[in-house]
């Protein structure tokens, strides 16, 4: 049912796509730390938290007037989920994040420019055990800041973009609310990155 | 207008980005019940109450099971249910083919019952199990005096009395998931009769107070060290 919804979505954007002319691609790859998935206390504190991420993004990209770009971006990191106390820290299994936003861009002062964002994020576990062993949780709306700095780059670096994304999503799931947890976890997530544009946007 | 929708929707975003959600509640009365034996001989001290669980680099913890009958099926089944008790990753086995490199050697005392389907009646005794670890059976001499056990944990598991081949199966399901809760650390019984650990055992799986001791346990200093 979810799976039906994201090809829907990508169909969706792909046929709403203007001429390829008009839009322009951009790739992102970097580095994502995300904050605590839980944090508990059983005799001693401890956290679950995936370690820091690769992760990569492709965007699609469409001019519009007065500077703004508009932006639809699909995101994915995968990494290894630890529990962490005072102790140390043990690795419980892998774990993929997806996530689609839309959003605007446009320039804030000469070669920096920022962009906003709303979308989802799905949670994707090597295993359904643990946290996630009653099975994942839905996809979460997701807000997003992200700035890109373009620095005056010789001839084919021209187009590449440094970039600082931030994230904000709710974590919860089916069996942390079995456990006793009734709210969910804000989680903020921060990726630097770097950007490559192809095509014909800015 | 715009303005302070927009403040507002940032003050409410920022509150929903800060807010911390509660910790359950656990230390509530008859949750859990007694997981160490206490007191248990470690070298000299005799005041020491044996905490025993199986540490993080320990594992997967590596179970052999007896090769005849349908042992292996009995303990990769109760091994998968114990894990499913855990939220945090805390315990894992895994069944290894070499006796010799196993944390948990679990055999047959005697005879090898029929593999047949389990009855689905009332549960009756018609099997039974031993677990020679901590304090149990010939294995209160199985910690050194540093405080670590000398060698695998042994479980043994027979059929008994005059009981149909089904009724023994169905007491073997039940009774191997309680053997493997003693050799996950769970050293003592529960005095509740409808937990799996209780010592007369009835129940099909552990209930939620066997899965909150369990928990409890994994997050307590353990005072035993496995074996080498």
């Amino acid at each position: 049912m979810i799976g039906r919804a994201w090809r829907a979505a990508g169909v969706a954007i792909l046929v709403a796509a203007p001429l390829p002319a008009q839009v322009g691609v951009r790739i992102s790859l970097g580095l994502r730390y995300s904050s605590d998935l839980v944090r508990d206390s059983i005799v001693t504190p401890f956290d679950v938290r995936p370690a820091l991420a690769p992760a990569a993004s492709v965007a699609l990209a469409l001019p519009l007037e007065k500077g703004w770009t508009a932006l639809a971006t699909l995101d994915g990191s995968r990494s290894t989920l630890h529990r962490v106390d005072a102790t140390g820290s043990v690795a419980l299994q892998q774990l993929t994040t997806l996530a689609f936003t839309v959003g605007f861009e446009r320039p804030i002062i000469p070669r920096l420019s920022g962009e906003v964002g709303l979308g989802g994020v799905r949670y994707s576990p090597s295993a359904e055990t643990g946290v996630f062993k009653d099975g994942n949780p839905s996809i979460a709306g997701l807000v997003l800041v992200q700035v890109n700095y373009a620095p005056p780059l010789p001839g084919p670096f021209r187009r590449c973009a440094l970039s600082l994304r931030y994230d904000l999503h709710q974590f919860i799931t089916t069996a942390l609310r079995a456990e006793g947890f009734q709210d969910s976890r804000a989680v903020h997530r921060f990726t630097l990155g770097v950007t490559a544009a192809l095509g014909a946007a800015p | 207008m715009t303005r302070r929708v927009l403040i507002a929707a940032l003050l409410a975003g920022a509150l929903a980005a800060c807010g911390e959600p509660t910790v359950p509640v656990r230390d509530c009365a008859g949750c859990a019940y007694t997981f160490a034996n206490s007191p248990l001989v470690l070298g000299n001290d005799t005041d020491t109450a044996a905490v025993f669980h199986w540490p993080a680099n320990r594992v997967p913890v590596r179970y052999w099971a007896d090769s005849r009958g349908n042992m292996r099926f009995l303990i990769e089944r109760a091994l998968a249910i114990w894990e499913t008790q855990f939220l945090y990753g805390e315990f894992r086995g895994v069944l290894v083919s070499d006796s010799s490199s196993a944390d948990v050697v679990v055999v047959w005392n005697n005879v090898v019952p029929a593999d047949v389907p389990p009855d689905t009646g009332a549960p009756v005794p018609a099997c039974s199990g031993d677990n020679h670890s901590l304090g149990s059976g010939p294995g209160t001499d199985s910690v050194d005096a540093s405080g670590r056990m000398v060698g695998p944990i042994v479980v043994g598991l027979e059929p008994q009395g005059p009981y149909s081949a089904a009724q023994v199966q169905a007491c073997l399901r039940r009774v191997a998931i309680h053997e493997l809760g003693h050799s996950l650390g769970l050293l003592q019984h529960s005095p509740n009769p409808a937990d799996i650990m209780y010592s007369n055992v009835t129940a099909s799986a552990p209930t939620e107070i066997d899965r909150h001791t369990a928990e409890l346990l994994y997050h307590t200093r353990s005072s035993v060290l496995p074996p080498p």
